[in-house]
């Protein structure tokens, strides 16, 4: 692809062989979580929940410190330009778990992306060292036009091979990748050639960034173009998913058809939280969880009443996972136990068939009451019946032969040892 | 050249040049000896906020209107302040708090608190232990590194000043009242320089809260009375009285603070306080609400 990136081709001259360390925060959140799912169980998981920072509820945030994991920041305008902002937004990371919530760099532009746009993104991010970043698949200007709203992008090769370029590039700036976000659409992107599920799919493929999951955009885009986005939400690759978000919108009828509006004004849904507990049962590591929340504020009550819904939906759908990990366990372990009660049955068979073999082997009588009846003797041995129908046809001649062999045997050594005894005596 | 051979105009001169310097060097050796390159979290507590902003005073005056407005103490007649309920101290977490609605079990006049020492005394010791602790008011260590500096430079300045002076007498002259009113005008800086309330992590503290709640100011003239209690709480421990919308009509409560810039143990204290309600025009105001609403963000 010809995009013209010869700043940040310098920028990984210096950054590519010796990559931006990653900050304590975010080194310390990583090890708490990705990667180290594998052998917890989901009652061991810890996951966090927090807002949108607004200035509206800014107070009730500081008075519920007990209530909020973490707070996500929009930094639009002053924040990233000017440097008291940043330090007191570094002061805040300070206090809670912060992300950085990026809008502004349309990563999922065919175009290049703007230097100078990343670049003030990046001293944000390193001077605010924030838990983790995110931005939108989305482009927000083309042409010389600034949409001033997040679009999707046509859904293309094109498309996801550009967006793998520009996360890379992000990340030789910034030093980390982001969270990348599923957006809401109010019409099919003009141009596609896949489903939004392909090009996500394809998008994940290509770059090492997680996912951050926006439930209502997914749950607009599924009542909009008629998709189950329940369905959709289990074929997104689950072990990329480390942030949530949750949304409300409105309903709207255009033309005639119902479409939802993801407007963050409003409550979150029912179905987004029917999502959420998709994401409590699929996803085996911790996650973010955030309630966004633009304008229109209820109170912070309310709102905190809405982070505890998603709490108590992840919870059920952890608890789901938890049941159903417990039931593949009870099944994986009646199987063992009903191998192993099956191996020791086995193996008493053996035993007492050895012994009554030897006693057969050995003794005329017994031997003769086995050719008889041997399944008759072999029950009575405390042999099991269908180990004792085994050896119902039992060879008679090769019987008598082996009794008679092991007989000379014994008399051989019999007869060595009175030799023995006796060479042994005159010696003496 | 000895500059105590100086003659009068040009060592006042001298002296000014040395005080300069002095009060320099002091001030150097302090912030040295108080930088401290952590950062402190935010602070939560907006009785907290408003002692570290203007000393006990301050938290005493922000505690009363938070009561006032929490509807926990009544307004009578213009300036007088009465407790509503004598159970309400049940609903308060601070001495301070308790204090205050003690005090007003009997209506009286608003600015009596600042001359209750009872009541000052719970101020500081409800504040100035966490602000201690976390660095943003000086520690005892501190508090002797500044007397020794102020000691110190005192002596200097002092010294040099008295020496002069006892030269000038006994060459016969007697024009030393410009050089004395110079020296205690530099002992008077001196002590500023060397004594400011707040560390200088305390002061970025406050100014971070100032950047990070500027929005918050913005919002201030949409509050209303008795319901965002959280927000005006806040709102009045971070840049003080002025930022209140006028229809709460509290200045008749405390109408020295309500004349000040807007903050400041000054007003009906007796220690100086040097902020202000400034803060920066941008930092919440601009974040979050940065406009991803109905972008399918």
């Amino acid at each position: 692809m010809n995009r013209n990136t010869r700043w940040f081709q310098a920028a990984r001259a210096s950054a590519a062989s010796e990559p931006r360390e990653r900050s304590e925060p975010t080194k310390r959140r990583a090890r708490e979580r990705g990667g180290e799912s594998e052998g917890r169980s989901p009652s061991d998981i810890k996951d966090h929940f927090g807002l949108t920072w607004h200035p509206s509820i800014a107070a009730g945030v500081l008075a519920h410190l007990d209530r909020i994991d973490l707070i996500e920041v929009i930094p639009e305008g002053p924040f990233l330009d000017s440097r008291p902002a940043r330090q007191a937004l570094r002061r805040l990371a300070r206090t809670l778990p912060v992300s950085i919530h990026g809008v502004s760099l349309g990563l999922a532009t065919v175009a290049p992306i703007e230097r100078d746009r990343v670049e003030r993104f990046a001293r944000l991010i390193g001077e605010v060292e924030p838990e983790s970043w995110s931005e939108h698949l989305a482009f927000v200007r083309a042409s010389g036009i600034e949409l001033g709203h997040l679009a999707a992008p046509p859904r293309t090769a094109l498309s996801v091979e550009a967006v793998a370029e520009h996360v890379e590039q992000a990340r030789t700036a910034i030093g980390t990748y982001p969270s990348l976000e599923n957006v809401a659409t109010p019409l099919e992107p003009p141009g596609s050639d896949r489903t939004e599920l392909d090009w996500l799919l394809g998008i994940f493929d290509a770059t090492p960034s997680s996912l951050l999951l926006d439930l209502h955009n997914l749950y607009a885009n599924g009542t909009n173009f008629g998709f189950d986005p329940a369905a959709m939400l289990r074929a997104c690759p689950v072990d990329r998913i480390r942030t949530i978000h949750i949304a409300g919108g409105v309903n709207v009828h255009a033309c005639g058809q119902r479409r939802v509006v993801d407007d963050h004004l409003h409550d979150v849904p029912d179905p987004v939280y029917d999502l959420l507990e998709i994401v409590g049962e699929r996803v085996p590591h911790p996650v973010d969880v955030v309630l966004e929340r633009d304008g229109a504020f209820p109170s912070l009550e309310s709102l905190l009443d809405q982070l505890d819904r998603a709490r108590a939906a992840l919870a059920r759908g952890r608890t789901r996972a938890r049941h159903a990990l417990r039931v593949r366990e009870e099944w994986a372990g009646s199987i063992l136990r009903r191998a192993s009660e099956i191996d020791d049955r086995h193996a008493a068979d053996g035993i007492r068939l050895e012994g009554l073999l030897a006693r057969v082997y050995t003794d005329d009588l017994a031997r003769a009451r086995f050719i008889a009846a041997p399944v008759q003797e072999a029950i009575a041995a405390g042999v099991s019946p269908e180990v004792a129908q085994s050896i119902r046809r039992i060879d008679e001649a090769g019987l008598r032969l082996a009794a008679a062999t092991f007989a000379h045997k014994r008399r051989g050594q019999g007869d060595q040892a009175k030799k023995a005894i006796t060479a042994a005596g005159s010696s003496g | 050249m000895n500059p105590l051979d100086l003659r009068g105009p040009e060592f006042l001169v001298f002296y000014f040049g040395l005080g300069v310097a002095t009060l320099g060097l002091m001030w150097f050796l302090r912030r040295t000896n108080e930088s401290d390159s952590s950062v402190a979290p935010l602070l939560s507590d907006y009785l907290e906020i408003a002692y570290l902003r203007g000393g006990a005073n301050e938290a005493l005056r922000v505690a009363t209107m938070n009561l006032v407005n929490r509807g926990l103490v009544d307004i009578k007649s213009s300036d007088r302040l009465h407790t509503v309920d004598r159970h309400a101290r049940e609903l308060v977490a601070k001495e301070a708090e308790r204090g205050i609605l003690d005090r007003f079990t009997v209506p009286q006049a608003a600015t009596g608190i600042f001359s209750d020492w009872k009541l000052r005394r719970a101020a500081t010791r409800d504040c100035r232990p966490p602000l201690v602790r976390q660095g943003l008011l000086p520690n005892a260590a501190q508090r002797f590194v500044r007397a020794f500096l102020l000691l110190t430079g005192g002596f200097m300045l002092g010294g040099v000043a008295v020496v002069k002076i006892l030269v000038a007498l006994s060459r016969g002259r007697s024009n030393i009242m410009l050089l004395i009113v110079e020296a205690l005008v530099f002992g008077v800086l001196l002590y500023k320089v060397t004594h400011p309330r707040r560390t200088p992590a305390g002061n970025a503290v406050l100014a971070d809260l100032r950047t990070l709640f500027a929005g918050l100011r913005a919002r201030g003239p949409s509050l209303a009375l008795g319901v965002d209690t959280q927000d005006f709480a806040l709102l009045m421990a971070v840049f003080g009285m002025t930022a209140l919308p006028p229809a709460f009509n509290f200045d008749r409560l405390f109408p020295r603070a309500a004349q000040s810039s807007g903050c400041g143990s000054g007003c009906g204290s007796s220690s100086g306080s040097s902020c202000g309600g400034g803060g920066s025009s941008c930092g919440g105001g601009g974040c979050g609400g940065g406009g991803c609403g109905g972008c399918g963000s």
